[in-house]
């Protein structure tokens, strides 16, 4: 046996090579570098890089726009959690039940999960539009004619049209998650509740709930990833962040810095600080978030 | 008595909540529906017909025309061609690659198994688009040093991403996969005297097929959806449909050709619709996989 385990550790270097190779070229280094540069005042196409010390992170800490654009990353992060929850959690619950048609409600349902956020982006900019949108003309249809804005024109609304139309795409993630939570949960524990005399709501409260906690914590972390990198809604919504940057997030003002303004230094110091808050808050979350696990 | 009426009562309410299912779902559904159907009527119509009459009448003479238009005239034909390239060789190979590093970490002992598994995983939480900028400036410099266009744009430095950008997802639900599979056929193998690269292309890898397809559907999709390296990589002219849209969506803003536009988006989605259709259970499966056991 152990002759045969040395055999096959022969296959160790060639198995490997390859992956690590490519992931070490496209993806280590590249994080190296971006690091690396964020201490430089790099600003041409030149790979000349001059050591700059801490002075980018002064210096975007002191820009309004990276403090503007940092607080609408935020906001975007927020928003589409809270939206996301509630729907999510009761779609997820209502296809576990038995029910007509319940493969074609969960394929309609997740099916945008699996297009391209441009075509979601495209879309949802064409129903906004102001000119011949549906949701406007449906909203002068029913004599709202005051409430049909220039959903992606106005700053008060901009961010929060992107927030929509993203979870109206994300929400698939979570319901074929919390969906797939709910099928895990051995049906004794289900039948216990209801023998208890616990009616649907008591069970979900008392039963599934609880259980799905450990969903709801990688949720909230694969959310946190996605969601402060969020670019191409912004990109492809609304061009150059907004209406007064209403809508302007980290990466969007970081493209533009790096390959509209040539301040590369400044563009990879946004990009580390971002690389670092996404890291701090998934550990905070996972940190925080812990609990006894439930065994079942 | 008493005890049918409690049936009774647990009946009504059952079916009260039941309705408010039927009713809830179905809004949901109504709303993705009739967003695509409003989508598919106005590519029927011409531009002129769409800009002036309600976005909900149905199209006077389906124009089909748009679609023609939208193939040949806006590329929609040559970027389908260029994603389905793109999707298919990156999906492929980070497939691949991934497939072996995955069975050696999951079931050969070395000194170095948790670390380079957990090497791979520091991808997860480092989106590419964050680190890409010195590597794009490097790439650039190496054409203009070299005069080789196709080190800083084209398909090339797009595939050695797409494929790299794969590999912590991949190698990782590959590796919760490897770890499942029984380890007598192995043994049975060596002791047959089949030799360990052998053992791993004519056992292991059939019988890890259906997570490799599943890992395969993920990557394609989401590589026909990718925007943003596209976008870095690629020219109007090798485009593939993602980017080639929003630069005929960035175009629709100056002609008004908007019909088109939807025509194209159409054309960019069936596809998708159709395969998530036919191969739900296996997308899905993987998705789920490689959430939950991260």
């Amino acid at each position: 046996m152990l002759m045969y385990t040395r055999s096959r550790q022969r296959l160790v270097v060639p198995f490997l090579l390859p992956a690590l190779l490519v992931y070490t070229l496209f993806g280590f280094i590249p994080l190296l570098l971006t690091v690396g540069s964020s201490f430089t005042n790099w600003s041409g196409a030149s790979l000349h890089r001059p050591f700059y010390g801490l002075r980018n992170y002064v210096l975007i800490f002191m820009d309004p726009q990276f403090l503007n654009a940092l607080r609408n990353t935020g906001v975007f992060a927020l928003a589409g959690g809270v939206l996301m929850f509630l729907p999510a959690l009761f779609v997820s619950w209502a296809l576990t039940q038995k029910i007509a048609l319940r493969g074609l409600y969960r394929y309609v349902i997740i099916a945008p999960l699996m297009l391209s956020v441009v075509v979601v982006s495209l879309l949802w900019k064409l129903l906004y539009n102001p000119v011949f949108g549906p949701i406007n003309n449906l909203l002068r249809l029913i004599g709202l004619s005051s409430w049909a804005l220039p959903w992606l024109g106005d700053t008060r609304t901009a961010l929060l049209a992107i927030v929509v139309a993203t979870v109206w795409q994300q929400q698939g993630m979570w319901i074929l998650l919390l969906s797939a939570g709910i099928e895990r949960i051995p049906e004794e524990i289900m039948e216990a509740a209801r023998v208890d005399g616990a009616g649907e709501w008591r069970t979900f409260r008392s039963v599934t709930f609880p259980l799905l906690w450990g969903v709801f914590r990688l949720l909230i972390i694969l959310w946190i990833i996605q969601a402060l990198q969020v670019f191409a809604q912004v990109y492809v919504m609304v061009p150059f962040g907004g209406v007064g940057g209403s809508a302007d997030v980290v990466t969007t003002l970081l493209y533009q810095r790096a390959f509209s303004s040539s301040q590369f230094g400044i563009a990879c110091a946004m990009a580390t600080f971002l690389l670092f808050l996404i890291l701090a808050l998934s550990v905070l979350t996972n940190r925080f978030t812990r609990r006894d696990r439930l065994e079942f | 008595m008493r005890n049918l009426g409690g049936t009774k009562r647990r009946l009504r309410k059952f079916s009260w909540s039941r309705g408010a299912i039927y009713l809830l779902l179905s809004l949901f559904c109504l709303s993705t529906v009739a967003a695509f159907a409003w989508v598919f009527m106005i590519s029927l119509k011409t531009t002129p017909e769409f800009l002036s009459t309600s976005p909900w009448s149905l199209p006077q003479h389906p124009h089909f025309e748009n679609y023609r238009v939208a193939w040949q005239r806006a590329k929609i034909g040559t970027y389908f061609f260029n994603s389905i390239l793109v999707a298919t060789v990156g999906a492929c190979g980070s497939v691949m690659v991934s497939a072996l590093a995955a069975y050696v970490i999951a079931r050969v002992p070395f000194r170095a198994n948790g670390a380079v598994g957990n090497f791979f995983l520091v991808g997860y939480m480092v989106p590419v688009m964050l680190t890409i900028i010195p590597l794009f400036l490097m790439l650039a410099d190496l054409s203009n040093r070299t005069g080789l266009r196709g080190f800083s744009s084209g398909m090339a430095p797009l595939l050695a991403l797409y494929v790299a950008t794969g590999i912590p997802f991949n190698t990782f639900v590959l590796r919760g996969f490897y770890e499942s599979l029984p380890s007598q056929m192995e043994e049975a193998a060596a002791v047959d005297g089949a030799s360990p690269m052998r053992t791993f292309f004519q056992i292991m890898l059939p019988l890890s097929w259906s997570g490799l397809v599943s890992t395969f559907l993920i990557n394609f999709l989401s590589l026909w959806n990718e925007f943003f390296l596209a976008l870095l990589f690629l020219t109007k002219e090798t485009a593939t449909l993602p980017l080639g849209l929003f630069y005929m969506a960035q175009r629709a803003e100056y002609t008004a050709q908007w019909t088109d536009l939807f025509a194209g988006m159409l054309i960019t989605t069936v596809p998708v619709l159709i395969l998530f259709a036919l191969l739900q259970d296996q997308v899905t499966k993987g998705m789920t996989e490689g959430a939950v056991k991260g």
